[in-house]
């Protein structure tokens, strides 16, 4: 999961929405923090992303949600990763609160790497030792540490 | 069409929508595949994927042009196949 910007990445101790919505705003402002994205972007990103949630939930089961959108203001796959304690109502396709979201932008020409990638985020958290090992994670370090370690078939 | 058991059938299907076997189309797959009553299968070559399983069908990682194969099995195969092969084969919403 080599598009994960490190800087943003938010464990459980430092998430503080607490619904859908501002849980894709504190991602997408994540990202603005790590200095990938511009500010002035922000609110279009956060509309994109939003609208795609209403043509159907990311929230993909397992605790997981992948919410995502093309957009031209990056020019390669760039991603965050935010975990919820109490977890987040996404309307996912189990019904379960949502404890790890992964938000990804892809730039709008590249819809084959935008598949490969998730397939490989799909691939690494198949594995429930790892996902349960990310929601514990108290530190941002502690997440790329897990995620880095992961091999792959592993679960 | 191919019959290869009772109640087995088997259709291939090209991926045409620009954004491959994408969530979107993926769910509306799983979501229909566990609502009939006979077992989907979606097959990438080797890979394997169980229709019901969200996460299976976006493990096949199907681009554009990809060439998938889609077997129903058990009862009501036969006229159940058609939707999921409609669903692959679906050149997705314009933009």
């Amino acid at each position: 999961m080599n598009f994960l910007i490190p800087d943003a990445v938010v464990p459980a101790s430092q998430f503080q929405a607490t619904n859908r919505d501002d849980a894709i705003r504190e991602l997408v402002a994540s990202l603005f923090r790590a200095g990938v994205l511009a500010e002035t972007d922000q609110p279009d990103i956060v509309r994109a992303i939003l609208r795609r949630e209403q043509l159907g939930t990311t929230g993909i089961g397992r605790n997981i949600a992948i919410p995502h959108s093309r957009h031209a203001a990056v020019s390669k796959l760039t991603g965050a990763l935010a975990v919820s304690g109490p977890g987040i109502g996404f309307d996912s396709v189990d019904g379960e609160p949502v404890h790890v979201m992964i938000l990804l932008i892809s730039p709008p020409d590249r819809p084959g790497e935008h598949l490969r990638y998730l397939e490989s985020v799909v691939s690494t958290l198949r594995d429930e030792q790892l996902v349960r090992e990310i929601r514990a994670a108290q530190t941002r370090d502690e997440i790329l540490e897990i995620i880095a370690n992961h091999k792959p078939g592993g679960s | 069409m191919t019959s290869i058991l009772p109640n087995q059938i088997r259709r291939t299907v090209i991926i045409v929508n620009p954004n491959g076997l994408h969530m979107r189309p993926a769910t509306t797959f799983a979501q229909l595949a566990a609502n009939v009553g006979c077992d989907i299968t979606v097959w990438h070559g080797e890979k394997r994927a169980n229709g019901k399983s969200l996460w299976d069908l976006i493990g096949l990682c199907a681009l554009r042009g990809t060439e998938l194969t889609v077997e129903a099995e058990g009862p009501d195969a036969e006229t159940a196949i058609g939707q999921f092969v409609d669903i692959l084969a679906s050149p997705g919403d314009p933009e």
